[in-house]
């Protein structure tokens, strides 16, 4: 395995984009606690080819490295010119759930994202980082009256995520979705559904 | 009448290989080369269901699936994922977005008659 791996790493060097994009997709299936393997295809995460640092970006997801290392060498990648990857680097941020904290302002600027679906994800993301990501609640309102429903939709779920029962300011916020005329009906009932749950929960919501 | 198929994918031989398999077995096929060029024939070609790479130039499939499923006018035509990576499941699989999951995911390399069959069952 350890030679398999050392072919790998030395493959990500390849002229060839699509060698590149193969090796640092295999060694995110064998490379797991292999330092090595780990520390390069960290470095393939700055690969000049979109697809090879998408590959790079999925590998380091499948090999659950640390939270430090995640969002030290991921968040960059909220940035790429490739929206795709900014996506899929919000989403690999969330799979930290509320150990993405320090990664909230990041993804938080990322909601004013060109590209509709990269702005949905990273409400999302936001609402998965919970409470924690709470201070934030702010940069999510003006999703709330994006010309995309389905990132107003998550802007929703991410305010019922990260506030909590008595949280009057996020609990206004919903209320004022919910009775707004001008909102669609999908987002209306999805702010309705939402205060419904926080008023239910004794807790934060999870 | 012949059920329409809309093939996009960026390798030439895959494109030409599921023209040839769907030919063969009575289906009228439409090509394209990218995202942007298969949503550009979409209105031409009105297919029944589409088969769909993910990692294309321009505008890949994630892309282009988004953008089909916001579109009134085709958001119910079945889709094919046909990916070289599993993971790619993941821009559709979790609920971070509403829109509804494509119908079926196959990873390449993937075996012509499952392909036939689950597009049979899909516009049957």
């Amino acid at each position: 395995m350890e030679r398999a791996i050392a072919r790998l790493v030395y493959n990500l060097r390849d002229d060839d984009c699509h060698i590149r994009f193969a090796a640092a997709r295999i060694l995110g299936e064998i490379g797991r606690d292999n330092p090595v393997a780990e520390d390069s295809l960290i470095e393939t995460l700055k690969d000049r080819t979109w697809f090879v640092r998408l590959s790079a970006l999925q590998s380091v997801k499948d090999l659950k490295l640390g939270p430090a290392v995640v969002i030290e060498n991921v968040v960059p990648l909220l940035k790429d010119e490739h929206e795709d990857i900014r996506e899929y680097a919000a989403l690999t941020i969330g799979d930290l759930g509320s150990m993405a904290g320090p990664a909230a302002p990041s993804l938080a600027e990322v909601l004013s994202d060109p590209v509709w679906y990269v702005r949905g994800t990273a409400a999302w993301v936001l609402g998965q980082i919970g409470p924690v990501a709470r201070k934030l609640y702010n940069d999510l309102v003006p999703c709330l009256r994006d010309d995309e429903m389905e990132v107003r939709i998550s802007a929703v779920r991410a305010l019922g995520k990260i506030g909590c029962t008595g949280d009057e300011e996020i609990l206004r916020i919903l209320e004022e979705v919910a009775g707004d005329k001008d909102q669609p009906s999908e987002v209306k009932e999805e702010a309705e559904g939402v205060l419904k749950e926080m008023s239910n929960s004794g807790e934060y919501m999870q | 009448m012949s059920k329409k198929v809309l093939i996009v994918d960026d390798e030439e031989d895959i494109r030409s290989y599921l023209d040839s398999l769907l030919s063969d077995n009575g289906y009228e096929t439409t090509l394209a080369e990218d995202g942007e060029e298969g949503f550009r024939k979409l209105a031409d070609c009105l297919p029944d269901i589409i088969i769909l790479d993910i990692i294309m130039p321009n505008q890949t499939g994630v892309g282009f699936y988004r953008k089909l499923k916001k579109s009134e006018a085709h958001k119910n035509i079945p889709v094919i994922v046909l990916t070289g990576v599993s993971s790619y499941k993941d821009f559709f699989s979790r609920s971070h977005l509403t829109l509804p999951k494509p119908e079926e995911f196959m990873e390449k390399p993937f075996s012509s008659e499952e392909l036939l069959g689950k597009i049979e069952a899909l516009v049957t």
